[in-house]
């Protein structure tokens, strides 16, 4: 995608990601360094992101696409520590693999590590009264990936509107997330099972101290 | 230690394949790119990639990405399964 959105907008995102980038990158390092358990957590949801983002799955319609891997760190440290890893994960694949790309960067960080992880928090938050651990990281997971690939079409709908008044830029948008949505439904299924399955497994570690990381109320 | 790098090694392999099956499937950004083209026929490309990996060398790259991050995934596991999460023996 690199340069196909305009240079206005490439600024504009990259201007809104950036204090949630520092903000991230203070919250991680203080994580870091709380005690070494903390630490090794933050490596796996890490780990994690990297794995999971570097699937290229293939979907209904003959398409394919990839999971954000987002979910887990999102459940376990919110929003902001993702923002951070993501531009890691990010950098690498617009350097190495001409995948997304600098001048997106600021946009795909905000769609996968800014407003994508905190609509998925927001959905934890909402449902872990009600629901199991497992079960709420689930819908964390896989809220964060559609929400991930939403933004992404919003996105590209303000860049490319179909009119010049608001409902052309939604007529755009809603073109674009037909796009992705179709391939992204099930991977973000797919991305739920996959963090649920490692909540749980670190569960039975018993390695979730819940009232330090807001897992179990 | 060498359990890791083997976990490593066989992530990578499969998101090696997985990615080389998958290669005549259509990306969703290629699509997107199409979209936008279609829309903005006039529209004027203003960077490319400095760099970009024929498909092999992407699919190679991916699997490499996969295949650090198994390690890393296994290695902190496996500190968190002991008592206090710092480095075990090996």
């Amino acid at each position: 995608m690199e340069g196909f959105l305009p240079p206005i907008w490439a600024v504009v995102w990259t201007v809104l990601a950036l204090p949630f980038v520092a903000y991230g990158a203070r919250r991680t390092l203080s994580a870091v360094r709380t005690d070494p358990r903390t630490k090794a957590l933050v490596a796996v949801c890490a780990a994690f992101v990297f794995v999971l983002s570097a699937l290229k799955l293939p979907s209904v319609a003959g398409s394919s696409s990839h999971p954000t891997g987002t979910g887990l760190m999102v459940v376990l440290f919110g929003p902001a520590v993702t923002a951070f890893v993501s531009v890691v994960v990010l950098l690498y694949q617009a350097l190495l693999l001409a995948h997304g790309g600098v001048t997106t960067l600021g946009a795909n960080v905000l769609s996968m590590g800014v407003v994508g992880p905190f609509v998925g928090w927001t959905a934890y938050r909402f449902v872990r009264p009600r629901l199991s651990l497992e079960r709420s990281t689930f819908v964390a997971a896989a809220v964060t990936d559609w929400t991930t690939y939403l933004v992404t079409s919003l996105q590209l709908g303000l860049a490319f509107p179909a009119g010049a008044d608001p409902g052309g830029v939604l007529a755009s948008t809603l073109d674009f997330a037909a796009v992705f949505t179709v391939t992204q439904l099930p991977i973000g299924v797919l991305e739920g099972l996959l963090a649920a399955a490692m909540v749980g497994y670190l569960c039975r570690l018993d390695t979730l101290d819940g009232s330090r990381l807001g897992v179990v109320s | 230690m060498r359990r890791h790098l083997l976990l490593g090694v066989v992530v990578a392999a499969a998101v090696f394949l997985l990615a080389t099956a998958g290669g005549d499937l259509a990306g969703t950004d290629g699509q997107a790119v199409a979209e936008i083209e279609e829309r903005s026929p006039t529209y004027d490309r203003w960077a490319t990639p400095a760099w970009a990996p024929d498909p092999t060398g992407e699919a190679l790259l991916f699997a490499l990405q996969a295949g650090v991050g198994a390690v890393l995934l296994g290695q902190y596991l496996d500190r968190l399964r002991t008592s206090d999460g710092d480095a075990p023996d090996a």
